[in-house]
């Protein structure tokens, strides 16, 4: 359907997508992960022949982007970035000159619109000026956009950025929708909601391919870890202490502590569930946990354990700035998951945190150098244990 | 093409710039023919069109109706959409000139009509037709070569008022290319000294526009020896050189000659067609060298 073969960019000296090969076949749904500035989007507009690669080629369906751009162009649908949405028109003008604009046959054109109009559900906006619809709306006016024509394969790039949760799960299920009869290649860094959605996973970072695989697989090769943000009013050295003590613990390293309060990061293998014991340990020596939360692993981490799986973290730490970071959501949730603690079925939506900022990558990434030592330890048992009556959702985890 | 042919006239007319900037040009040419063919009773038309250009209504006039083109795509990223449409930058571009040259076709349509009525009302039969239409053909081929400066001027800028800035700019200095002609210093060396620095100029452009120094050094260090060469072998050809080129570039400047000696001049048809071309390909040049940064 797309080949993909060794597509460079460079913007001067700077290498945004590095020898990038890859193939999509026909029928799934794609997810294109990666961090911000990872090169997804320059990717997907060469893909879609917006950019032309420094090296590289892109052929659609037997057609070169470059020798026969009009050919490849008729099998692809595509929404970048920003939807290109001309505000001055109503999305039933709009559709309609972008129908009529990818050579839609004039007597189809009526019924096509109606169909992708339909389908997206637009239908009630259709005589509005796209300038006075929100977010949600203009981003699924793109998508009707990427739909007609018919195309074999639809990209969409960062459909869901921006969008407020309830938006977000519509937009997934149009995807999901849209999967069932034609290739969808989904850019995104949320992780969940690749998660949900795609068949195949194919991560970049940093401009280069960090895994190419059915989501089946790339979950097998990564095993769950619960990263868990304790606050305790103790100082350091106890609250250290405390923990040394508890076993299962993989890893703990403190990242605040001001005030008399300490905050300390602690992994432990998502299978087991360690919140308990670590709070009645602290509260043997009298010392109060004030807030206790679970981190969502981030992209960064992921890749260093795709890219670099047995663990040698510290020589991919990209920053090295070690700690202290204060996370304010992060605190906030964790009240949240403290207060009602045993409640098993408990499970929020909307995490801020998934929206990952280059900044928490950075942040999070350089906490990483700190105390990883014993992460071999972990390669032993397998990652596909169900959590469903945690509020811990495993990032491939079985689903 | 067709689809983005329609959309560009559809929007230029539901936008208020397209429209005013009909009604001013339909004002401002409706006062020069009332002044020049009705309050002082002459009978050629070509004076009042020939008036509009020497006060520089198109010069004011004409980026109004281009610098919203490209500009205003790439602001606002629907350009993304243009570039993954199965249409080729050429028809992009060439639809999108149509439109422009529709839009600004309307006053002139209407304006075409005018010595219609002065035929009207000549009992004297003093207005000839044939010079009227000849001086109004020759607008309509200026404004066209007018209309895609103005165009490349939009491609090259994301936003419309630089755009808008930068055809005055090129209007300006083609109204003055003659003035600056006449005053030029007519010696072989400094002819050969223009054209050297003529020589750098473009190859800085290249360079500008490529970001391919051999390219650039081509480009002037081909014509710059050239003319040393031909300097060197005959001086004498050098006399008052640049001032007659610069004086071939006059674009306003052939337009009223033309027009005020009622001639339909096939030279400055030729040079608005192809400075109309050049520019166009250029503008499509520019378009497609955007995908490559």
């Amino acid at each position: 359907m797309i080949t993909v073969s060794h597509l460079s960019k460079k913007y001067g000296s700077h290498t945004a997508v590095d020898d990038i090969s890859f193939t999509v076949e026909p029928g799934r749904i794609y997810g294109f992960l990666g961090p911000n500035g990872a090169g997804k989007s320059t990717t997907m507009n060469m893909i879609t022949g917006c950019l032309s690669p420094t090296e590289g080629e892109v052929t659609v369906d037997g057609h070169s982007m470059l020798d026969e751009p009009v050919e490849a162009k008729r099998h692809i649908g595509y929404l970048p970035e920003t939807p290109p949405l001309y505000t001055d028109m109503t999305p039933y003008e709009y559709l309609r000159f972008v129908a009529e604009a990818k050579g839609v046959r004039r007597d189809k054109i009526a019924d096509e619109v109606a169909d992708v109009m339909a389908s997206t559900g637009i239908e009630d906006m259709q005589d509005r000026l796209i300038r006075n619809l929100s977010k949600g709306y203009r981003q699924r006016v793109g998508i009707a956009q990427a739909m007609l024509g018919d195309p074999d394969v639809i990209i969409l790039d960062e459909p869901t950025e921006g969008l407020d949760p309830q938006q977000r799960t519509e937009i997934r299920t149009l995807v999901r929708e849209l999967g069932r009869e034609r290739t969808v290649i989904l850019s995104s860094h949320v992780l969940s909601e690749v998660q949900e959605v795609c068949d195949h996973l194919i991560i970049i970072s940093h401009g280069k391919l960090a895994a190419n695989d059915t989501m089946e697989n790339i979950s097998r090769s990564l095993k769950p870890t619960t990263s868990l943000l304790v606050t305790v009013k103790a100082a350091p050295d106890e609250a250290e202490a405390v923990l040394a003590g508890i076993e299962g613990i993989e890893s703990f390293a403190v990242t605040v502590s001001d005030g008399g309060s300490t905050t300390v990061r602690v992994r432990y293998p998502s299978e087991v569930d360690l919140r308990e014991t670590i709070s009645f340990a602290f509260s043997d020596i009298r010392r109060a946990v004030v807030s206790m939360g679970i981190e969502e692993e981030n992209l960064e981490e992921i890749f260093l354990r795709l890219t670099n799986p047995d663990g040698d973290k510290e020589s991919a730490d990209v920053d090295g700035d070690g700690g202290a970071v204060v996370d304010t959501e992060a605190g906030d949730e964790a009240d949240a998951d403290n207060d009602d603690e045993d409640d098993e079925d408990e499970s929020y939506h909307y995490d801020p945190r998934d929206y990952l900022t280059d900044e928490d990558m950075a942040a999070d990434g350089g906490d990483d150098g700190e105390e990883e030592d014993d992460d071999d330890d972990k390669d032993d048992d397998g990652g596909d244990d169900d959590k469903n009556d945690d509020d811990y959702k495993p990032l491939f985890g079985g689903r | 093409m067709l689809a983005i042919y329609k959309k560009e006239v559809r929007s230029a007319l539901c936008g208020m710039i397209g429209c005013v900037m009909i009604a001013v040009m339909l004002a401002l040419l409706g006062f020069f023919t009332s002044v020049e063919n009705i309050a002082n009773g002459g009978p050629r038309f070509e004076v009042a069109l020939y008036d509009a250009v020497v006060l520089f209504v198109f010069v004011i006039i004409m980026p109004f109706f281009t610098m919203r083109t490209l500009a205003e795509e790439k602001r606002t990223k629907t350009e993304q959409l243009l570039l993954s449409l199965p249409v080729s930058m050429k028809k992009i571009v060439f639809a999108k000139y149509l439109a422009v040259m529709t839009i600004v076709g309307i006053p002139m349509a209407v304006v075409a009509l005018y010595p219609l009525v002065l035929k009207l009302f000549d009992s004297v039969g003093a207005v000839n037709l044939a010079t009227s239409y000849s001086a109004w053909f020759s607008l309509v081929l200026m404004l066209a070569a007018m209309a895609a400066m103005g165009m490349f001027a939009s491609s090259l800028v994301e936003n419309q008022i630089i755009a808008a800035l930068i055809s005055v700019g090129m209007y300006f200095a083609l109204y003055f290319t003659p003035t600056l002609a006449a005053i030029f210093p007519p010696s072989p060396p400094a002819s050969l000294a223009a054209l050297i620095i003529a020589s750098v100029v473009l190859g800085t452009i290249v360079l500008a526009v490529t970001k391919n120094s051999t390219a650039a050094c081509i480009a002037t260090g081909v014509p710059a020896a050239a003319c040393i060469i031909v300097y060197v072998a005959d001086r004498s050809l050098f006399s008052g050189l640049f001032g007659k080129i610069l004086a071939s570039l006059s674009f306003f400047q052939l337009y009223g000659d033309g027009a005020m000696l009622g001639l339909f001049d096939l030279t400055a048809v030729v040079y608005y067609v192809s400075l109309a071309a050049l520019f166009l390909f250029f503008t499509m040049m520019n378009m497609e060298r955007r995908r490559y940064v």
